[in-house]
C-alpha cells in the first residue's frame, strides 16, 4: 500500500470518526402537542422551535401535532410504554394533574421563571410542586352579538350584570327577535359544565368555592342544588338554542353567534376558536360584546371578580426523557416574553407571562377581555377542579337535562354517587 | 421430523409469530391487568375480582350493555336488507349492475368520513331537518336527543356496512344452480315463492355467516361512527363497549378497569365465535 493511499485512508478514518462524533452530539427533542396544527397557533410553535434550535446547535426540535380529540388517549399509550415525547402540552386542571406521576416536578428547575408566570395553580400537585409551566391563562366569559341585543331593544353597552338582568335580556331577545338567548356547543357535554361553573362562581361564597376545590362539597348539597336550579331555569324558560347537544363548541356555536341566531355564547378568553379573536373575526369587529358572568342572587358589587382564571395550556417534561435539561430550556423559551408576544398576536393567546405588554391588543373585544383580567379576575377555576369521573358524569347528565330526559334531583344523585365511588376507590 | 413437515412449520411460523405477539400476549397481559387497579404510570395495585365486581354495579357499563342488546335486536334488518337487495340483483332486476356498485360504495369510505357526512345531515340544523322543514314538519335533534340518537347511529351503521353483506350474499347466490330457479318458474312459482322456498333455504350457510360476522361488527366496529356522530351521548344513549373501553383507558387512565371490560367483551365475542363454529358444523355435517 502506498503511503499516499495510507494517508488518504487515515484521513477518511479521521473524517468518519469526526462525523460520528458530530452525530453523537446531535439530539432530537420530541415535543407532543394538540395545537401546532391550528393555523393561528403555527407561528408560535414555529418561533419557539427556531429560537431554541438557534440557541442549541446540534439539537433538533421535533414537534408532533397529535389530534386534539384523541390526544390524552395517545398520551396515555406513551405513558404506559414509558417512551415517546420529551415534552408534552397539557390542558390545565385534572387532565394534567391526573398524569402527575409521569411528569417531572418543575418548581426548582424554573425557580427563576415562576415569579413571572400566572396560572400555575392549575398545574400544581398536592405537595405544591408544579408539573407544567403555563403558556396561557384561560377562563370562561360571555360573548354577545350586539346586533341581536339592538334588535331586542337592549343596550349593547350594558350587558347583564346579575341573573335578573340576564333573565330580562333573554325575555326580550325571545320576545322581539327570532334568535335564541344562549347557545352552547354541547356535543361532548363540555359547555354545560362550563355554564355550571360560571353560575356557581356567580352564586357561591368564597367558603363554598374553597370547599368545592377541596372536593368536600357534595353534589346533593343545597349550594349545588341552587346552581342546578338556575341551569334548569335556563332550560325550562327556553333560553337555550334548540339542538345544542349536536353542536360543537368550537365551530358550530361560534357560527350560530356570528350568524345572529343567538344572543349570547359562553366562550373562552384565550387561544381557542371560541375565544375573542376568532369570535370577533367571524362576527365582525365592533359587533361582539364581552361580559362577565352575572352575579347570581347577589349584588354584583359584592362579587366583582367574576372572571375565574387559571393556566390554560402548559408544557411538561416526561419522567422517562433523557433530555430533561434541554426540555427545561425549551420550556423556558416557550414561556419567554418574546415567544408569548407571538402567541398573543397570532392566536389571541393571553400569555401567562406577566412581562408581556398587552397594550398591543387593539381589537375592542380583546381590550375588554384584558380589562376584565385586570379588574375582575380571580385565580382558580371551578371547572378545573371537577374530578375526571365527576366531570364525565356531569357532561352526560347535562345533555339529558337539556333534553328533559332527567330531573335535577336524579342528575345530582348520579354525580354524587360517582363522587362517593371515586372517594372509596382512592382509599 | 420429515423435511416436508419442517417446511410446513416454517410457512406457518410468520403468521404464528404475529398472532402470538399482537394477539395472544396482549390478551394474556390484558387479562392479568384486569385484576388490578392500574393507571398505567405507577405499579399496578392488585385487587382480585374488584374490577369485575364494579362492572356489575356500574350504571354506565350496564347502559352500554343495554345499548348493545338494543343494537343486536336490529340484527334482522342488518341481515335481511342486504339479503333482499342481493336477491334482487341476482334475479337481475333492471339496473342490477348499477345497484351492485352503488351498494358497495359505502364500504370504501372510512367510518370517520361517513360519520362526518351524516353529522352534517342529521344535526338539528342539518340537511334532513331543513328538508322536512319545507313541509312545516318540526325538526328532531337526531343526534342530540336520547330518544333518537341510537336509532340514528344504527341506521347509519347499517348503511355503512350493508354493502359488504350484499357482496357475500351475491357470492353465496352464485352457488345456487340457476336450473332450479328456472324449473320453479316453469312450474309456476312466483317471486315470493322462489325467494322463500328456494333461495333462502339454499343460502342458509351464507346467512349464518353474515349473521355472525354482523354481530361481531356490531360489538367491535361501531367506534368510529359513535366517536364522530355523538361522542357516546346524549348521556349514555350511544355508548357501546369499545367506546367505553377507550374512554376508560385514555380519559380516565383506568387501565385495569378497561382491561376487565375488554376481557368481558372478548368473552362475549368468543361466545359468538363458538356459536358460529357450531352453526357451521351442524350445517356441514352429513
Amino acid at each position: 500500500m502506498s503511503s499516499a493511499l495510507k494517508l488518504k485512508l487515515m484521513m477518511a478514518l479521521v473524517a468518519s470518526l469526526a462525523s460520528t462524533a458530530v452525530f453523537a452530539d446531535d439530539k432530537t427533542l420530541v415535543v407532543w402537542d394538540f395545537k401546532s396544527s391550528e393555523p393561528l397557533m403555527k407561528p408560535y410553535f414555529d418561533i419557539i422551535k427556531s429560537t431554541f434550535e438557534k440557541a442549541h446547535p446540534g439539537v433538533t426540535v421535533e414537534e408532533i401535532a397529535q389530534p386534539a380529540d384523541t390526544y390524552y388517549t395517545v398520551l396515555g399509550t406513551a405513558i404506559n410504554a414509558q417512551q415517546g415525547p420529551d415534552v408534552v402540552l397539557l390542558n390545565g386542571g385534572n387532565l394534567a394533574i391526573d398524569r402527575a406521576d409521569a411528569l417531572v416536578p418543575l418548581k426548582d428547575k424554573f425557580a427563576d421563571t415562576i415569579p413571572n408566570l400566572v396560572g400555575l395553580t392549575s398545574f400544581q400537585r398536592t405537595d405544591g410542586d408544579y408539573i407544567a409551566m403555563p403558556l396561557t391563562v384561560q377562563g370562561s366569559i360571555w360573548y354577545y352579538n350586539k346586533d341581536v341585543y339592538k334588535s331586542a331593544g337592549l343596550d349593547p353597552s350594558k350587558p347583564p350584570q346579575t341573573w335578573t338582568d340576564f333573565e330580562a335580556a333573554c325575555t326580550a331577545i325571545k320576545a322581539k327577535t327570532s334568535a335564541s338567548c344562549v347557545t352552547f356547543g354541547n356535543k361532548d357535554g363540555t359547555d354545560f359544565i362550563n355554564v355550571i361553573a360560571t353560575i356557581a362562581h356567580g352564586m357561591w361564597s368564597a367558603d363554598t368555592r374553597a370547599k368545592f376545590f377541596k372536593h368536600d362539597l357534595a353534589w346533593t348539597s343545597d349550594e349545588m342544588r341552587g346552581v342546578f336550579a338556575k341551569a334548569k331555569e335556563m332550560i325550562d324558560n327556553g333560553w337555550i338554542e334548540n339542538g345544542v347537544n349536536s353542536y360543537s363548541p368550537y365551530t358550530d356555536a361560534v357560527n350560530i353567534l356570528a350568524g345572529g341566531r343567538t344572543g349570547n355564547l359562553l366562550g373562552l378568553i384565550s387561544d381557542a376558536p371560541n375565544s375573542w379573536k376568532n369570535v370577533e373575526d367571524m362576527t365582525g369587529e365592533g359587533n361582539v360584546g364581552v361580559a362577565l358572568p352575572p352575579a347570581v342572587d347577589k349584588d354584583p358589587a359584592a362579587n366583582p371578580k367574576r372572571l375565574e382564571v387559571d393556566g390554560g395550556i402548559g408544557f411538561a417534561i416526561t419522567k422517562w426523557s433523557t433530555n430533561q435539561d434541554l426540555a427545561v430550556d425549551f420550556i423556558k423559551t416557550a414561556v419567554s416574553t418574546e415567544a408569548a408576544a407571538v402567541l398573543m398576536q397570532s392566536a389571541g393567546g393571553l400569555p401567562s407571562n406577566t412581562k408581556v405588554d398587552l397594550s398591543g391588543l387593539n381589537s375592542e373585544a380583546a381590550k375588554q377581555v384584558v380589562n376584565f383580567l385586570g379588574c375582575c379576575s380571580v385565580d382558580g377555576r371551578i371547572k378545573s377542579y371537577y374530578v375526571t369521573a365527576e366531570r364525565a358524569e356531569l357532561q352526560r347528565v347535562g345533555q339529558l337535562l337539556i333534553t328533559g330526559q332527567m330531573s335535577v334531583d336524579d342528575a345530582l344523585q348520579s354525580i354524587e354517587q360517582v363522587r362517593q365511588k371515586e372517594i372509596a376507590r382512592k382509599k | 421430523m420429515k423435511r416436508e413437515s419442517i417446511f410446513v412449520y416454517l410457512f406457518v411460523l410468520p403468521a404464528l409469530g404475529l398472532f402470538v405477539i399482537f394477539r395472544l400476549i396482549p390478551l394474556v397481559a390484558g387479562s392479568v391487568f384486569s385484576f388490578s387497579d392500574w393507571n398505567g404510570i405507577v405499579d399496578p395495585r392488585w385487587i382480585g375480582l374488584g374490577n369485575y365486581a364494579e362492572l356489575l354495579t356500574d350504571p354506565v357499563f350496564q347502559a352500554t350493555m343495554l345499548n348493545t342488546v338494543k343494537v343486536l335486536i336490529t340484527l334482522p334488518i342488518w341481515v335481511g336488507l342486504p339479503l333482499l337487495l342481493a336477491i334482487f340483483i341476482y334475479l337481475e332486476v333492471p339496473g342490477a349492475r348499477v345497484y351492485r356498485a352503488a351498494y358497495f360504495f359505502p364500504i370504501v369510505l372510512s367510518s370517520i368520513i361517513i360519520g362526518t357526512m351524516f353529522s352534517i345531515i342529521l344535526r338539528f340544523d342539518g340537511t334532513l331537518n331543513q328538508f322536512v322543514g319545507l313541509a312545516h314538519i318540526p325538526g328532531v335533534d337526531w343526534l342530540g336527543d336520547g330518544r333518537y340518537a341510537l336509532l340514528a347511529v344504527i341506521l347509519v351503521a347499517i348503511w355503512a356496512h350493508f354493502g359488504m353483506s350484499v357482496l357475500i350474499f351475491l357470492s353465496g347466490l352464485t352457488t345456487i344452480p340457476p336450473e332450479i330457479i328456472e324449473a320453479a318458474r316453469i312450474d309456476g312459482a312466483n317471486l315470493t315463492q322462489i325467494i322463500w322456498r328456494i333461495v333462502i333455504p339454499m343460502l342458509r350457510p351464507t346467512i349464518e355467516l353474515v349473521v355472525v360476522m354482523t354481530t361481531i361488527t356490531i360489538l367491535t366496529s361501531m367506534f368510529g361512527l359513535i366517536y364522530v356522530m355523538t361522542g357516546g351521548g346524549p348521556g349514555t344513549a350511544t355508548y357501546m363497549p369499545e367506546f367505553l373501553i377507550w374512554l376508560m383507558q385514555g380519559q380516565f387512565n383506568r387501565l385495569g378497569y378497561a382491561s376487565a371490560m375488554s376481557v368481558t367483551l372478548f368473552v362475549v365475542v368468543a361466545l359468538v365465535g363458538i356459536a358460529q363454529i357450531r352453526l357451521m358444523r351442524n350445517q356441514w355435517s352429513p
